[in-house]
């Protein structure tokens, strides 16, 4: 009997072995956290997924959120594109309800992939994997994007906040523990957001950008500060998000600081040197972006949305005469020479994402996500000193080659104005209609008629009914 | 199975002594004349009109001389003598029988010192059993029964026993203990009437002794309902192994079938994400011993199956422990038999109709009306364009109806699908090795144009023999190449507008149907030249060695090394409309190429015990397992073509941007080790027990093995002697068990979390970038399912009423669910994360009932009708919170599936309509609190149907005369509701792209149009959605022709002078009509087919 044991023993001790099968073709967790490389390389995959088509690098920024601001002309229904049922907010559309899938889905995959981060990173730094303040560093970028992200779902899934500010919106995940966690509000939803950031901010007080500015040198933790979630546009996005709750004086006295602290690192773009440079001008004003990802399709989305040569169906461009007026008829204003350009049809076209030959310029696949002139924006909307207020649009249109306001121009009008300017293709306008609920816009496949937008997309039924 | 038996006791005759003719008297008259006559005639003439038994030796009389006589009038002995006359014979006559024998020197007495014994041999219900074996128990001597069954024993002593056998009874013993003459009542036995072997993969049982859940069907019965595939067949024999019907694939021959047998154990799955993964709900499939996989049943030669055994509880599943959940189908193939040289071919052909009925579209003036009526053609409702151009447009369309325009698209893309199949075998050998070997060749036209497979395959087996040894070798070759049809998905076909023409008057086919409202022609696709193809190819060898030890003890011990590769290869030409909007010709087409490899070898060892003390029957099983299981794949793709290439990967311009090559390797590897037993007591008291110890690579490394077991009981009721005397009772047994069984097919978890490098994205400033893949779940516990069953067999009236009742019970606990799907997606989770949630609770009843009006086995009429059945429900509990938040999201969507306890995974939940309000034309809702709303509220949803048929299976009628055989089979589904998806897109619910579309002609007549209309649809005007409602929720009962065959089989008289064994004819019609009580479109991406077909084998 003994041996028959010893025979079992030994048998199951082999079968330990054998079936112990370790797996191939994919990294495990512990295996990225032991190695600074690879935490860098986990670090730059949430990037990369921020900066993807299905959040900035497209719908967030340059074609969906663009369509419900009705900012092309899509009157026609083509086979293949569904643009005139964004413009129509229908919502319960198939082919629109994937795209929303698509954007919800990825964003929180982003969350889960920041949680996992954010929950490992101080262990890796523990076991000396990597420096202290570069795991501050980088668990405050993790953060940031986390706050980033569920801010941009409470913008797009959520009610209008001035109306629907206990209405419930979308939930917070701050735990990679596969727990589903319950709907907020849309103010509880923004208090984990600024919490978040607060956050952020803090683990970011080290941040190189604040002494250094922006550099492009390759070095990981300090080079190409812009494209990261650095300091400065963490408070950026504070005074972002503090705006959208209606809390404006805490959104000025962020705008305010970013301006004052960190301004000179983002100096305003010099118009002549881009006029200058025929064959690379730098269309998205990159000195003055704050914080824009490395978008990998922006040049295939050129092709496939804004390219001269596409179809009038299959084209995302503004309708003539709309673009005339959103202009106002200037057109030495830089944002409409650089950037709206003739092509082969009867209508301008638009080149903002539109590749360069300078295959070296460091501003070169960035998309812009946030920019300094929105915090002057901010700063306009909420300063309680209208003098201060006109100042601050005036600086922006003196860099955008625009004479002062007039003395009778009204305000909320002129900072509307500038939204619809100034953010084409970049995705602010929807959210600055939403925020100040405006009850019509104009309709973009026509010069005068006006729709009435519906503010919040509906979950998608992958939230609300799995399965 | 009897007829070898037959044919074993044929070989008795030729030792035995042959006993012939009766026994009357010997008063009867002789009147006969012959010429030369063999004595045995001369002797069964006498015995004929003499109505006495003559007794001879058959090798006795072989040398006797012929005889020539001619007596008239005489009596038996007078007659006798004649034709003994000269002979070396004398006779005797013992009472009624006349023995023939050879006359010795000394007296009779001293030839037989011991004497005669004559005897008797009945049924149970008194009759004589003729061809009955009577022998001396330790001798060789011994005789058989004659018609009357009267037997005759000469030269035996008094004092032995007397051994009596026959097939179909249970042998028994006599004690003489001197007497002379003897009669006997032989039992019927049971196990020949059922007559029927379990094969369990393992092991061969028979079922009069086994406790489990589990059918058997032959090769041959299998060819009873159809020639298609196996998968096919067997949906329509047994009722518990359903098919789950595929609206959106058809009859693809590139589909594969979903299988479920018992409903399911898990909550279905189906974004499988790697290629090598099965439905979790799909039974496991063991072919010839080993595990193998749906693919290789779907494609094997159906002539080549001996049999097919589903296992479907605990007691007959347990023996396959992690994986056994979702029941086992065990197909063995045919093996080789002793013998001449024979081969046999069998050819299949079939023709395959599309089934289009179901399709309800406008044509081109209604359509036109229509478009109409919803405000395609005023200014404001749909677009802003001018009146007068909506106008034009609409009078251009009006022109072409005027012209006659009024296309009908549905058959374009269909074609008469073809199919044959030929396949030759041939087998032989001696008793110490034999062998057969065959190649089998099917091409198959699906009903969509373009869509086909060709597959193929061969094998040998060799079998030798020698003393205790027996070793078996089988290798298999096979493959197939698939096409997909390149018109694509059939939907696009009954979405074009019927007031476009297909072609230009020039014959060519146009881009566009209406170029400025970019209406692509669903035609042009197709006439460009594409790829969508796959091929596979599969190679397998086992090897078994069987050692006899004693009669007692057996050692088993097999292995297999098998091998299959897959190459899938699409091509889409730079040509194709999807590119229209790509300017860039270096991106327009694309080609992909993925290349799997699966490679397995398995090995198992088992001891086998069995003996029988008294009526105790003990037969213990032992056995372990090892196997390992290894996928790779490897596959890239390349963008951008020039016009007019032949998708040859060379002629790209590069790989696609952005992407690698994709890249997967899993290895599993599983033990196991099996103890089971099975004790019968008096063939009456039956019991099963199973252990099973399983190891598997995916249970992840903190529990590497889990046990499994179960315990059956079975009492042979028939064999109570209470009832075995009533006569009628030929099966009747009670069976019962319970156990836990695992479902593997769930995939590999891990407890760590794992990352891949994201494809293709280089930052140049910050390098590559990881992302995540999936998270790990630690905590993850294994999904084990109880069965318990309980079943009651029987077969009566001598097999004129057979069948069988069961009643089972499966609880699935925890579930192991998917997060992807059934968590919010904010929860990040992929496919890869699994969570425990709930208990899935299935109950149910199959039922299986045959009778058979005309059972005569003389005259070779038997006609059957049967009926069989299953119903069963499933039910949630304990899924308490971890949904709760869950549910609560739901009731602000429009989504159909709860997760609630005490509801069914097939349950239907929508807000309750009360219909249309005539008044208004809008719909009217029914709230929780029982008022009425026009206002649709998600609070107010509520269960409003099942999806899951109260009762299915199959009624069949089969009739046999001779060699003929006709059988007929309707598919009966009663109960289930559906969510009528047409009635929800196709008449409401019609976007701008959907007015565009072509659309079901109740969205033009049905819908509600003026104040006092009574309709059930929404008026045509209302353009804004509709929410899910119980309106779309229909119930549906259906009846399916699924089966029709007519058979013709023979193996005598001309085809023999044909120098054939046998030869049979085939004709089927499968799928013939459909009728249901739901008008929904069916075979929405490729349609189904109605088939007729034709099967002929010959043997030589």
């Amino acid at each position: 009997m003994k041996y028959i044991y010893l025979l079992l023993f030994v048998t199951l001790c082999g079968c330990k072995k054998y079936l112990t099968v370790q797996p191939e073709g994919s990294y495990t967790g512990p295996q990225v956290f032991s190695n600074e490389k690879a935490i860098q390389q986990a670090l730059n995959g949430l990037y990369n997924l921020v900066g993807s088509d299905s959040l900035y690098g497209g719908n967030l920024s340059m074609t969906t959120v663009e369509l419900l601001a009705q900012q092309y002309n899509n009157g026609s229904y083509s086979a293949d594109n569904v643009y005139n049922s964004f413009e129509a907010y229908s919502y319960t559309n198939t082919s629109v309800q994937a795209v929303f899938e698509n954007v919800w889905q990825t964003a929180y995959a982003g969350i889960l992939a920041a949680n996992v981060f954010i929950s490992q990173i101080d262990g890796a730094a523990a076991a000396g994997v990597v420096t202290g303040a570069h795991a501050q560093q980088m668990k405050g970028e993790a953060i940031a994007i986390r706050g980033l992200l569920h801010f941009d779902m409470l913008r797009l899934f959520g009610p209008v906040f001035s109306t629907g500010a206990n209405n419930p919106a979308i939930p917070y995940y701050t735990r990679p523990d596969g727990q589903t966690q319950p709907i907020l509000t849309a103010t509880q939803a923004l208090d984990s957001v600024l919490a978040d950031l607060a956050q952020a901010e803090t683990l970011l007080t080290g941040d190189p950008v604040i002494t250094g500015g922006v550099v492009f040198t390759p070095d990981f933790y300090a080079g190409y500060r812009n494209q990261r979630l650095n300091y400065y546009a963490v408070k950026g996005l504070q005074a972002r998000a503090y705006l959208y709750g209606g809390q404006t004086s805490a959104a000025h006295d962020s705008a305010l600081a970013v301006l004052t602290e960190g301004g000179r690192w983002f100096p305003w773009l010099n118009y002549t040197a881009i006029v200058s440079n025929t064959t690379s001008p730098d269309r998205i004003f990159s000195p003055e972006v704050l914080f824009g990802p490395y978008n990998q399709e922006m040049y295939i989305n050129f092709n496939n949305y804004f390219n001269a040569n596409l179809t009038a169906v299959d084209i995302l461009a503004m309708q003539p005469t709309r673009l005339n007026n959103v202009f106002e008829g200037n057109q030495n204003d830089y944002r409409y020479t650089t950037t709206w350009l003739n092509g082969p049809n009867s209508y301008r076209t638009f080149f903002k994402y539109a590749d360069v030959q300078n295959t070296a310029a460091p501003w070169r696949y960035m998309q812009p996500v946030l920019r300094k002139s929105e915090l002057y924006y901010i700063i306009a909307e909420t300063d309680p000193n209208p003098t201060v207020a006109f100042a601050a649009l005036d600086s922006v249109r003196y860099n955008r080659g625009l004479p002062n306001l007039a003395a009778t121009a009204v305000l909320t009008t002129e900072i509307k104005k500038e939204y619809q300017k100034e953010f084409i293709g970049e995705g602010q306008l929807f959210f600055y209609y939403k925020r100040t609920n405006t009850s019509t816009i104009g309709l973009g496949s026509s010069t005068y008629l006006s729709v009435a937008p519906v503010y919040q997309v509906p979950l998608p039924l992958s939230e609300t009914t799995p399965r | 199975m009897s007829f070898k038996r037959v044919r074993g006791a044929a070989r008795l005759l030729l030792l035995a002594l042959c006993l012939s003719a009766s026994a009357a008297g010997l008063s009867q008259r002789i009147t006969l004349s012959v010429t030369n006559a063999p004595l045995g005639k001369v002797f069964d003439a006498i015995s004929k009109q003499g109505r006495v038994s003559v007794v001879y030796r058959d090798d006795m009389i072989r040398n006797a001389r012929p005889v020539t006589m001619d007596v008239k009038n005489v009596t038996v002995e007078e007659a006798l003598k004649e034709c003994l006359k000269g002979q070396p014979f004398t006779y005797r006559i013992n009472r009624n029988m006349i023995v023939i024998q050879k006359p010795s020197p000394s007296s009779a007495q001293a030839d037989n010192p011991f004497g005669d014994v004559q005897g008797k041999v009945l049924s149970e219900n008194g009759g004589g059993v003729p061809g009955a074996t009577v022998m001396v128990k330790g001798t060789n001597r011994g005789n058989l029964t004659n018609e009357k069954g009267d037997v005759l024993l000469e030269n035996i002593p008094t004092d032995v026993t007397l051994v009596v056998s026959h097939v179909g009874f249970e042998t028994q013993e006599i004690r003489l203990n001197g007497r002379t003459e003897f009669t006997v009542h032989l039992k019927v036995r049971v196990s020949e009437v059922s007559g029927v072997e379990i094969n369990t993969g393992m092991f061969t049982r028979k079922q009069e002794s086994f406790t489990g859940a589990a059918t058997t069907y032959t090769g041959e019965q299998l060819k009873t309902i159809g020639n298609k595939n196996i998968i096919e067949s067997l949906k329509t024999l047994d009722p518990s192994f359903v098919v789950v019907p595929n609206n959106t694939q058809g009859s693809d021959p590139n589909t594969l079938p979903t299988i479920e047998v018992r409903g399911k154990t898990t909550i279905s799955n189906t974004d499988l994400n790697d290629q090598f993964s099965s439905d979790p709900n799909q039974p496991l499939f063991i072919l010839d011993g080993f595990e193998s996989t749906l693919q290789a049943i779907y494609d094997l030669d159906m002539n080549r199956v001996a049999s097919i055994t589903i296992l479907k509880d605990a007691a007959s599943t347990a023996l396959y422990g992690a994986k056994a959940s979702n029941g086992v189908v065990v197909v063995e193939t045919k093996r080789p038999l002793p013998g001449e040289l024979r081969v046999s071919y069998t050819g299949d052909f079939s023709f395959d109709l599309p089934d289009l009925s179901s399709y309800n579209l406008m044509n081109a003036s209604e359509k036109l009306q229509f478009e109409k009526l919803s405000g395609m053609y005023t200014t404001g409702v749909y677009t802003g364009a001018n009146q007068w151009l909506l106008n034009q447009e609409y009078n251009n369309k009006l022109a072409q109806i005027e012209r006659g325009v009024n296309t009908y698209w549905l058959s374009e893309p269909v074609q008469l699908g073809f199919t044959d199949r030929h396949s030759v075998s041939m087998s032989g050998g001696n008793r110490d090795l034999m062998f057969t070997g065959g190649a089998d060749y099917s091409s198959q036209n699906g009903v969509m144009k373009g869509s086909d497979r060709d597959a193929w395959g061969g094998f040998v087996d060799l079998s030798y023999r020698k003393g205790r040894v027996n070793v078996t070798d089988m290798l298999n070759l096979s493959g197939y190449t698939s096409n997909n049809s390149p018109y694509g998905s059939f939907s696009a076909f009954a979405q074009a507008n019927p007031y476009y023409t297909k072609r230009n008057a020039d014959g060519s086919v146009p881009v566009y149907l209406d170029s400025t409202n970019g209406q692509l022609n669903p035609l042009y696709n197709a006439t460009l030249y594409s790829i969508s193809q796959t091929k596979y190819t599969y190679f397998s060898n086992s090897l078994q060695g069987i050692f006899t030890l004693t009669p007692n003890l057996r050692i088993q011990a097999a292995g297999l090394l098998s091998q299959g590769t897959n190459t899938a290869v699409n091509f889409t030409p730079p040509e194709n409309t999807q590119y229209r909007t790509i300017l860039d010709p270096h991106l327009r087409g694309s080609y992909t190429n993925n290349n799997g490899q699966s490679t397995m070898y398995s090995g198992n060892l088992m001891v086998t015990y069995a003996t029988t003390v008294r009526r105790n029957q003990v037969t213990v099983n032992v056995r372990s397992d090892i196997s390992q299981t290894k996928n790779s794949s490897v596959g890239f793709s390349a963008t951008g073509y020039p016009y007019g290439t032949d998708g040859n990967p060379s002629f790209a311009y590069s790989y696609t941007p952005y992407t690698v090559p994709s890249s997967s390797i899993n290895t599993g590897r599983d033990v196991g080790f099996l103890g089971s037993v099975n004790y019968a007591y008096d063939q009456r008291f039956l019991f099963d027990g199973t252990y099973r110890l399983d190891g598997s690579s995916v249970f992840g490394s903190n529990k590497l093995f889990k046990p499994f077991a179960s315990a059956g009981l079975g009492w042979n009721i028939g064999r109570e002697s209470f009832l075995r005397r009533l006569g009628w009772i030929q099966l009747l047994k009670l069976r019962g068990d319970i156990g836990y069984t695992g479902n593997e097919n769930l995939g590999q978890f891990t407890s760590v979390s794992t990352y891949s490098f994201q494809s293709g994205s280089y930052n140049p400033n910050f390098g590559q970038g990881l992302s995540l893949e999936s998270l790990g779940n630690p905590n993850l516990e294994w999904q084990k399912t109880l069965q318990s069953s309980y079943g009651l067999d029987f077969t009566l009236l001598r097999n004129r009423i057979s069948g069988y009742f069961e009643y089972f019970d499966k609880a699935t606990n925890p579930l192991v669910v998917t997060a992807n799907g059934a968590l919010p997606s904010s929860v990040g989770l992929n496919s890869g994360y699994e969570i425990n949630a709930g208990k899935l609770t299935t109950r149910g009843v199959d039922f299986n009932l045959r009778v058979s009006p005309i059972y005569n086995l003389r005259k070779r009429i038997i006609w059957t009708i049967g009926i069989t059945g299953e119903a069963y429900k499933s039910r949630y509990s304990d899924f308490g919170s971890r949904l709760d938040a869950l549910n609560k999201q739901e009731q602000q969507s429009n989504g159909l599936v709860r997760y609630t306890d005490g509801y069914s995974p097939d349950d239907i939940w929508a807000v309750v309509s009360k219909g249309i309000d005539p008044a208004t034309g809008h719909e009217l809702f029914l709230k929780k609190d029982g008022t009425l709303t026009y206002t649709y509220d998600p609070n107010d949803i509520t269960r409003v149907g099942n999806s899951e048929p109260r009762l299915e299976g199959v009624i069949n009628s089969s009739l046999a005369y001779k060699g003929f055989t006709l059988g007929v089979n309707f598919r009966y589904r009663i109960g289930g509701d559906v969510f009528n998806s047409d009635l929800y897109q196709k008449v409401e619910n019609i976007s701008l792209q959907g007015v565009w579309q072509n659309q079901d002609k109740r969205a033009l007549y049905d819908r509600w149009q003026k104040p006092g209309d009574v309709a059930q649809f929404k008026s045509i005007s209302i353009q804004t959605s509709t929410p899910m409602s119980s309106r779309f929720v229909e119930l549906d009962n259906q009846v399916i022709g699924e089966s029709f065959n007519l058979g013709w089989r023979s193996s005598n008289g001309w085809i023999r002078k044909l120098r054939m064994q046998s030869l049979s004819f085939n004709l089927y019609l499968n799928d013939l009509f459909w009728l249901e009580t739901v008008k929904t479109e069916r075979g929405t991406g490729y349609p189904f087919a109605r088939s007729s077909s034709f099967s002929i084998n010959a043997s030589f």
